[in-house]
């Protein structure tokens, strides 16, 4: 049956895809590390995206040194359940460290952060040797 | 060396949960505290991407509490890693008949939503006092 061949290319295909990528952004601390975050690569910029429910940002600490990118800060617990019986805690607590390497030249000076509705937007403006080039080809 | 702070991974509802939302698209369930006093019980959600007015909240006659929130977050292009699905939020809870539904006081801050539901004043514990 032709689908049969065509299904396991397709997931060879997908399967060596999708270790090309993460051969690239191989350092990024464990997937249950808070916060969890998703990474965004296109011609100009990486953007790393995190949720962070309930910070603001003076709570969060974003550094970049040596192509490693950190994210860090505390979630402090909700202040008024102080004096109150805890029924249910599924919600994360406590100092948090998170690392992602970036794989490609990025312009340090240019990177900006955002943070709406408790989603962190980090993005970093790739470097110019770093952009995709579009080679003309010459007519003789 | 502290230890790592960990996160689980969204867990996605049941279509039946999910076709409530009138909304395509698979919807998750968001992680959620409870704290109880005599006097109310507070729940927080993390809404992470809801931004105010995306938010509803409902008690029905049979005293469940349904928490509905659509997702404005964009998403760029390029995805290389992904750890967290973007989607919308349903959650319910049951309500015993002792929490006062008329009087649902709620909060949305930073992607992080704080409900309160008072206890109905007869469900109160009452101080008797001692005469001498």
């Amino acid at each position: 049956m032709m689908w049969d061949i065509d299904l396991w290319r397709e997931m060879d295909r997908l399967r060596r895809e999708m270790d090309g990528l993460f051969a690239n952004y191989g350092r990024v601390s464990g997937a249950t590390t808070y916060p969890l975050i998703n990474v965004y690569d296109d011609k100009d910029a990486v953007t790393v995206t995190a949720e962070l429910p309930g910070l603001s940002k003076e709570q969060v600490n974003i550094t970049f040194t040596d192509g490693v990118m950190t994210i860090s800060g505390k979630v402090e617990p909700l202040a008024r359940a102080k004096n109150m019986t805890v029924v249910r805690q599924e919600r994360a607590e406590g100092e948090f460290e998170k690392t992602v390497r970036i794989p490609t030249k990025v312009q340090q000076d240019k990177i900006n952060a955002s943070f709406s509705n408790g989603v962190l937007t980090i993005r970093l403006p790739k470097a110019e040797e770093a952009k995709p080039k579009t080679i003309a080809i010459e007519a003789k | 060396m502290t230890t790592e702070l960990e996160k689980r991974e969204k867990q996605e509802v049941s279509s039946t949960a999910a076709e409530q939302m009138n909304h395509s698209g698979p919807a998750y369930s968001p992680d959620v505290d409870i704290y109880s006093s005599d006097e109310e019980v507070v729940f927080a959600v993390d809404l992470p991407g809801v931004g105010k007015g995306d938010v509803s909240i409902q008690i029905d006659e049979t005293n469940t509490l349904v928490i509905k929130a659509k997702n404005s977050q964009k998403e760029p292009e390029g995805i290389v890693i992904r750890q967290y699905q973007i989607g919308d939020y349903y959650r319910a809870f049951q309500l015993s008949d002792d929490y006062d539904k008329d009087k649902v006081s709620a909060k949305l801050e930073n992607g992080c939503l704080e409900i309160t539901v008072p206890k109905k004043e007869a469900a109160k514990p009452k101080k008797i006092e001692i005469k001498a």
